[in-house]
């Protein structure tokens, strides 16, 4: 993953904090995981700090608002049911130019 | 553990009743991770727990890559190898699976429903033409995939004679030697690298000239994966997928009153086919030895780094604790949490595609073939293979 060096922790409640690597424009992210979800686990997997897995076998994405991170785009574009949402509650719009935004952040993590 | 005694060997033997082997029941009640002797000799642990499965397979520390380094423990002469998308970890292969995933994005499995319903109705043709008893096996659930992912792959279908033969001898264990299984390999890929070398000049709409020209950030499947992974595609998505479809026919033909449910209610077929997936009792493991990179604990039991583990699919999909009446076939059954295509970064990249197929050859065969459609031979006559992960049909003689 390219975005490894964005999340440092979590801060006390749990939800994860970042340093660096935020886009200037644009707020946090609200994750959403859709129905058609066919819990493959790949999110879970490569990202646990923002996926888990239920004890009804469910996935659930952090409950809170995130920082926005590269990885996530990642993240959505490897979902096979194509199931992850990222809302920008700056705009209240889907996180659209995805692949541009992990392309900048791959490459500014390339050159840093 | 140490001073052992030899632990029992596994794969356990296969019981003749169509049932998964007994010892996953009592391991998973007494002994949920438990010391057993692979077919190499070498040791490794056996999860049987639904929970314990599914951790594992999520868990960074429980490495693929690991598992193909020269002295790690081995289930068989063969691996997918260290190169290969089963055969590395993050972040070696989020990347190779992002470049991958273009060519199976659900958008593009989707847009192969009407020709592989075409290609079923081609072969439910020469299935009824044929003369009785016909094996499904060859006629049906073996030529369907084949065809399917020759057509994705854009391989010319003169081909696959040849390429079958190629790919079950690197793919049914035991009869072959490590240097046919070798030759065998390199005749694949020397054929692969001629096709490849086409598609660069003259690309196509297929799975291949999507791969050889998929780029991520600039970066490119180099020639060695490309090649890797077009073998995989080829071998891997006909083997898995025939094997899976031939044991679901015949154990729809073992329960009589489910067949005729799904032919009076069709609406019940992709539930049907998570739940074929879910039941086949003749999967063992399902998924590769992954190796421990550090010491870890699961439930009571420490695993020392450079241990195997196993993840038995098989036995997770028949546990009490997640699903009920776990031994009953159940076509109606939901929910299905079944693993049967693995989970976590390794989960099945053509699960979509296997669906999709299994969910056509079903409703194919089920409008097509008259309702009298019966085993030909006593279900105890017919003839299994056993591989590395899992027992499957070698023929399927049926009549109507
Ligand atoms: C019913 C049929 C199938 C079953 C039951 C099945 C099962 C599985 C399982 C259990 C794994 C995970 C192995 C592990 O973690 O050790 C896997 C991985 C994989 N399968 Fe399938 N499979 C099927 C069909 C297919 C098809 C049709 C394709 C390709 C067209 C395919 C391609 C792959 C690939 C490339 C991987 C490796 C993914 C990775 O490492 O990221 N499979 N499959
Ligand atoms: C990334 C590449 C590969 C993937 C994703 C992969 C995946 C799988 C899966 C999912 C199975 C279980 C199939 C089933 O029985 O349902 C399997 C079985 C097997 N694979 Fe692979 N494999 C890969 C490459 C290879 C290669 C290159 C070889 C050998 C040269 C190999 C040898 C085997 C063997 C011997 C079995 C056991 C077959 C059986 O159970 O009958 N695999 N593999
Ligand atoms: S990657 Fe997608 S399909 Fe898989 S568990 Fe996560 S949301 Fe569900």
């Amino acid at each position: 993953m390219s975005g490894e060096t964005a999340v440092t922790g979590r801060d006390a409640t749990g939800t994860p904090a970042t340093t660096g690597g935020q886009r200037a424009t644009g707020g946090q992210w609200r994750i959403s995981v859709h129905k058609s979800c066919r819990r493959s686990g790949i999110c879970a997997a490569a990202a646990p700090r923002y996926f888990s897995v239920g004890e009804d076998h469910r996935t659930r994405p952090a409950a809170e608002p995130v920082d926005p991170d590269p990885e996530l785009i990642e993240v959505v574009e490897a979902c096979p049911a194509e199931a992850i949402t990222l809302t920008d509650l700056a705009t209240g719009r889907p996180v659209e130019a995805a692949r541009e935004a992990a392309a900048e952040g791959a490459t500014r993590e390339a050159r840093p | 553990m140490s001073i052992d005694e030899t632990p029992p060997a596994f794969p356990f033997p296969a019981p003749d009743t169509f049932e998964p082997p007994e010892e996953f029941r009592r391991l998973r009640e007494r002994a949920p991770v438990a010391r057993v002797t692979l077919p190499t000799g070498d040791r490794a642990w056996l999860l049987t727990r639904y929970a314990d499965v599914r951790a594992a397979l999520v868990d960074p520390r429980l490495s693929r890559a690991a598992a193909e380094a020269p002295e790690a423990p081995r289930m068989g002469n063969t691996t997918p190898g260290p190169k290969t998308i089963l055969g590395m970890d993050a972040p070696d292969h989020s990347r190779l699976r992002r470049l991958v995933m273009q060519a199976f994005t659900a958008r593009r499995v989707e847009a192969l429903r009407p020709r592989i319903e075409e290609l079923a109705e081609e072969q439910i043709r020469l299935v009824l033409v044929a003369p009785r008893p016909v094996d499904l096996m060859s006629c049906y659930a073996l030529s369907l995939p084949i065809k399917v992912i020759f057509e994705l792959l854009g391989v010319p279908y003169e081909h696959v004679d040849r390429l079958h033969a190629w790919s079950e001898v690197i793919f049914s264990l035991g009869g072959h030697s490590v240097e046919e299984v070798k030759e065998a390999r390199g005749s694949i890929i020397g054929y692969l690298r001629e096709l490849i070398e086409q598609r660069r000049q003259e690309p196509a709409d297929d799975l291949l000239s999507v791969l050889v020209h998929a780029r991520d950030e600039g970066q490119q499947l180099s020639e060695e994966e490309l090649l890797d992974f077009a073998m995989i595609i080829m071998t891997v998505g006909h083997q898995s997928t025939a094997n899976s479809l031939g044991t679901a026919l015949f154990t729809l033909l073992h329960h009589p009153d489910q067949l005729e449910l799904l032919r009076k209610k069709p609406e019940l077929i992709p539930g049907a086919v998570e739940e074929l997936l879910r039941f086949n009792p003749f999967v063992f493991t399902g998924t590769q030895l992954r190796v421990a990179t550090e010491d870890l604990t699961i439930g009571d039991t420490v695993i020392r780094k450079g241990e195997a583990v196993i993840a038995s699919l098989g036995s997770a999909n028949h546990d009490e604790d997640v699903f009920a009446d776990a031994d009953r076939f159940d076509v109606e059954r939901a929910p299905n949490v079944h693993l049967s295509f693995g989970y976590g970064i390794h989960h099945c990249l053509g699960a979509q595609l296997a669906r999709l197929e299994m969910q056509i050859a079903l409703r194919t065969l089920i409008e097509r073939v008259p309702d009298t459609l019966r085993l030909a031979v006593r279900s105890d006559w017919l003839t299994w293979k056993t591989g590395l992960t899992a027992r499957a049909l070698v023929n399927l003689p049926v009549t109507w």
